[in-house]
C-alpha cells in the first residue's frame, strides 16, 4: 500500500468543494411533467436506472425542442450526497445539447467537472462507481432519444444491480485489470462477493467477474490496446510517432473534456521537429472554430497543459 | 449550536472521572510494570486495582484469568489464532461455527481460516435481527473447536440469546467465546451464571479512550499468546509493555459503568424510546429489532426512500453524529445489509440509519433529532417520485 492509500483521504470531508456545493445545494432535481414540454413546445423523454434495492436509483428527464436540442433537463434519485452531485451536474452539462453531444459526455468529462482542480480527482477510486452509474442513465438516455434499441443483458452482479455488459464496457472503457477495479467502477462483486469466484459452498452461476475479466482483458490484449504505446523515456528523446501518441494521449486527458462540454474540439495535423523545439499544429473543430478565445486564453490552456505535461519546449500553432 | 453525539456503540466521550483517573499516567507516573522502583510500584498498583474492578464486574472466579490487550479486536483475533493452531491444526478439532453479523475482527479471521481449509459455519439471525440459537444444533459437533457469538449486535443492539448458546456448547463440550464490547454497562452481565469460556471486550464504548481491551479466559481454558514477549502472568498472553493509562482508565470506565448501570436501564431507555416514539411518527419509518430484544441505548430504523448515506449527510449538517453500516465501503460496513438478513424487502437494504445513546445525551438532544431526521427525510424524499407515482 502506498501513503496516499494509507491516507484516510476517502470521506466527505476530503471531496471537492464543487462537490459539496452540489450535493448541498443540487439546482436540477425534480421532476418534468407533459405540462412543462407543452410550456417549451418540446417533447419529454425520461429514463430510468439503477434501482432502489441495489442503493442507486435515478430516474432522468429531458424536454426536446424542435431543434433536437435539450430544452430541460431533471432528475429524481436514490442515493449518497455524491450522486446527486453528479447528476446535478450532469443535468446542468446536458442542457442545449443535442442526443450526439450529450453522448460525447463520458466518464472523463463528468468526473473532470466535478472536479475543484484539474488534477486532483474528484472521488476516492472506489466511489468511482458514482459517477460511472450516472454516465450509464446519460447513455440510456441518448439511446431513447435516438430511438436506439438497447441490447438485453443477463445481470452479474444482484446486489448492485450490474449486468454482463455493464461490467464488459467500463473493464474496456477503463482499463481495468483486477476485480477491485470492477468493484471500483460499477460495485459489481463489493457486496456479498458470491458473483467475483466460483466457490463450492455456493449455488453455481452462470457468470463469474473473474471469467468475465479474464475474457475482456484477452480480448483487448488481441487488438493490441490493452495498453497505451506511449514509451517510458523523456519527450525530448522520443521520435515523431511517439511524441505524437504522447500528446494525443495528454490531450485525451486533460484537454479534450474542456473543449468537447463548450460544444468544440480539435484535432492534430501535424507535428514538426525545429531545433529544440516541438512545433504542434492544430485545428479547432465545432464551437472553438471561429471563437474568439481560440487563439488567446484556450490556446494558452493548451499550450501549458501539453507544456507542464510533456515539455517546456512544445509549441502550439493552431491552423 | 452544540453537536448532537448518537454514535456510541462505536467510540465514546471520555469520561471526566476516567481523564481523571489516567492523568497521573500520562503526565506524572511513568514506571514500567516490572520495574523495581517506587515508579514502578505506582503503575503496578494501578494495575492491580483495574484488573480487581474487572474481577468484580465480570463476576469473574478466582481461578479464571483476564488480560489487558489493544482492544477487543486484538483479543478476538488472539482467541481465534489460538483456537487454530491449539486445536484444529493438531487435528484434534476441525471446525468453527460464529454468528452471521459479529464484528470485522471475528468476520474476517473467520474469513480467513477458511481460506485455510477450516469449516467456518454461520448461524443465521431471525426476523427479530436476534441469532436462531436453535440452528447452532445443525451445525455443532464434539469435533467444533470454538463458537462464537457477540452478545450483543453494535449494529441493532440485538441481544442474543447468550444462556441458550451456553447451555449447547456446554452439552457438546465445546468452548464458547463472546464479543462483549455492545453488552457491558448495557446489560447485567453475570460469568456465575453465564458460562463463559472466553469473552472479550473493548475501552471505547466504556466512555475511556479506544485503545485497551479485555480478555477474560475461564479456568482450564487454552490460550496461545498472539503478540509474544510477556515477562510475567500480566503479560503472559499479550506480550511487550501494558499500557497502564489505558488500563487505569479502562478499570475507572469498568466501575462507572456498573454504576451507572440502573441509569442507563431506565432513563437512556426512556430517552431512547422517545426518540424511538417520534421517529415513528414519521410515515415509512420501521424499527428493526423488537424494543425487548435490544440493549436500552440503541435504535437501529430503516426508512423507506431515504438513502443511508444522504440521511447521514444531512443529520451531520444539522450537528447530529448518527451511524449506518450499510454505506459501502465505509465503517463498519458488512457485506449483507441487516434488513436482507432479517427477511425485510430488499429496498430497505440501503436505507438503514442508527442512534445509539449515552449517558450524556438529554431529552432536548431527542427531540432535536427527532425533528431534524423528520425535516431531513422531507427533504430527501423530495428527491423521490411520489408513491404513487412509482
Amino acid at each position: 500500500m502506498s501513503k496516499s492509500e494509507m491516507l484516510m483521504n476517502g470521506c466527505w470531508e476530503s471531496y471537492p468543494f464543487k462537490i459539496e456545493m452540489l450535493a448541498r445545494k443540487p439546482k436540477n432535481q425534480g421532476e418534468l411533467r407533459a405540462e412543462d414540454a407543452e410550456k417549451l413546445e418540446g417533447e419529454l423523454v425520461s429514463v430510468e436506472y439503477g434501482s432502489v434495492e441495489s442503493g442507486e436509483w435515478i430516474r432522468l428527464y429531458c424536454i426536446v425542442d424542435s431543434d433536437k436540442r435539450v430544452a430541460a433537463c431533471r432528475y429524481q434519485l436514490f442515493g449518497p450526497p455524491v450522486l446527486r452531485a453528479a447528476a446535478d451536474m450532469a443535468a446542468l452539462l446536458c442542457r442545449n445539447k443535442t442526443a450526439a453531444e450529450i453522448e460525447k459526455i463520458d466518464y472523463r468529462n463528468l468526473e473532470y467537472f466535478l472536479r475543484d482542480h484539474p488534477s486532483n480527482p474528484a472521488l476516492p477510486s472506489n466511489r468511482n462507481y458514482i459517477v460511472n452509474f450516472v454516465v450509464n442513465a446519460l447513455e440510456r438516455m441518448v439511446d431513447k432519444l435516438e430511438g436506439r434499441e438497447r441490447e438485453e443483458s443477463v445481470q452479474v452482479c444482484e446486489c448492485a444491480g450490474v449486468d454482463l455488459l455493464t461490467i464488459e464496457k467500463a473493464i474496456r472503457d477503463y482499463d481495468i485489470d483486477s476485480i477491485e477495479g470492477i468493484g471500483d467502477y460499477t460495485k459489481a462483486g463489493v457486496l456479498c462477493g458470491r458473483c467475483i469466484s466460483h466457490s463450492s459452498n455456493a449455488p453455481a452461476r452462470e457468470h463469474y467477474l473473474e471469467d468475465i475479466l479474464k475474457k475482456v482483458r484477452k480480448e483487448l490484449l488481441e487488438e493490441g490496446k490493452a495498453k497505451s504505446d506511449i514509451p517510458d523515456k523523456p519527450f525530448s528523446q522520443m521520435n515523431l510517432e511517439e511524441k505524437r501518441a504522447a500528446i494525443e494521449a495528454t490531450i485525451d486527458e486533460y484537454i479534450r473534456a474542456m473543449l468537447v462540454m463548450d460544444g468544440g474540439d480539435m484535432e492534430i495535423i501535424d507535428i514538426k521537429e525545429n531545433g529544440v523545439n516541438t512545433d504542434l499544429y492544430i485545428r479547432y473543430l465545432g464551437a472553438c472554430s471561429g471563437c474568439a478565445s481560440a487563439s488567446t486564453g484556450t490556446l494558452f490552456a493548451i499550450e501549458g497543459i501539453l507544456k507542464q505535461k510533456l515539455d517546456p519546449n512544445l509549441r502550439v500553432l493552431p491552423l | 449550536m452544540e453537536r448532537i453525539y448518537l454514535d456510541n456503540n462505536r467510540s465514546t466521550a471520555v469520561d471526566p472521572q476516567v481523564s481523571a483517573a489516567m492523568k497521573p499516567f500520562l503526565e506524572g507516573s511513568y514506571g514500567d510494570l516490572h520495574a523495581l522502583h517506587s515508579d514502578g510500584a505506582r503503575s503496578r498498583k494501578a494495575y492491580n486495582e483495574a484488573l480487581e474492578k474487572i474481577y468484580a464486574t465480570l463476576h469473574a472466579g478466582e481461578k479464571d484469568s483476564v488480560f489487558f490487550c489493544s482492544g477487543a479486536a486484538e483479543a478476538n483475533s488472539t482467541v481465534f489464532y489460538s483456537t487454530y493452531i491449539n486445536f484444529i491444526l493438531s487435528g484434534r478439532k476441525n471446525s468453527i461455527i460464529i454468528g452471521e453479523r459479529e464484528p470485522l475482527s471475528i468476520l474476517q479471521i473467520a474469513e480467513f481460516l477458511e481460506s485455510q481449509g477450516v469449516r467456518v459455519h454461520r448461524i443465521p439471525i431471525n426476523g427479530d435481527g436476534v441469532i436462531e440459537h436453535e440452528r447452532l444444533l445443525d451445525y455443532i459437533t464434539p469435533r467444533t473447536a470454538l463458537v462464537s457469538v457477540s452478545m450483543v449486535d453494535g449494529e441493532s443492539g440485538a441481544i442474543e440469546p447468550i444462556d441458550e448458546i451456553a447451555a449447547i456448547c456446554r452439552r457438546f463440550e465445546v468452548p464458547l467465546h463472546c464479543d462483549a464490547t455492545h453488552a457491558v454497562g448495557k446489560i447485567a452481565l453475570d460469568l456465575q451464571s453465564t458460562e463463559l469460556d472466553y469473552l472479550t471486550f473493548s475501552s471505547e464504548t466504556l466512555h475511556a479512550p479506544a485503545g485497551t481491551g479485555v480478555l477474560y479466559m475461564r479456568k482450564d481454558s487454552e490460550l496461545l499468546p498472539l503478540v509474544w514477549g510477556g515477562r510475567s502472568e500480566a503479560e503472559a498472553y499479550r506480550g511487550g509493555p501494558l499500557n497502564i493509562a489505558g488500563i487505569a482508565a479502562l478499570g475507572k470506565a469498568v466501575e462507572l459503568a456498573v454504576d451507572s448501570l440502573e441509569f442507563e436501564m431506565e432513563d437512556v431507555r426512556d430517552m431512547r424510546d422517545m426518540l424511538e416514539e417520534r421517529l415513528k411518527e414519521i410515515e415509512g419509518v420501521h424499527t428493526l429489532v423488537p424494543w425487548a430484544l435490544r440493549v436500552p441505548n440503541t435504535l437501529l430504523v430503516a426508512i423507506e426512500g431515504v438513502e443511508s448515506e444522504a440521511l447521514l449527510y444531512e443529520l451531520d449538517k444539522e450537528g447530529i453524529s448518527a451511524y449506518s453500516n450499510t454505506v459501502y465501503p465505509y465503517g463498519e460496513w458488512i457485506r449483507t445489509a441487516l434488513p436482507e438478513a432479517m427477511g425485510l424487502q430488499r429496498s430497505l437494504n440501503h436505507t438503514t440509519v442508527g442512534f445509539a445513546l449515552s449517558r450524556y445525551n438529554s431529552e432536548e438532544e431527542m427531540e432535536r433529532t427527532a425533528e431534524a431526521v423528520k425535516r431531513a427525510v422531507e427533504y430527501l424524499r423530495s428527491f423521490m417520485p411520489s408513491k404513487e407515482s412509482l
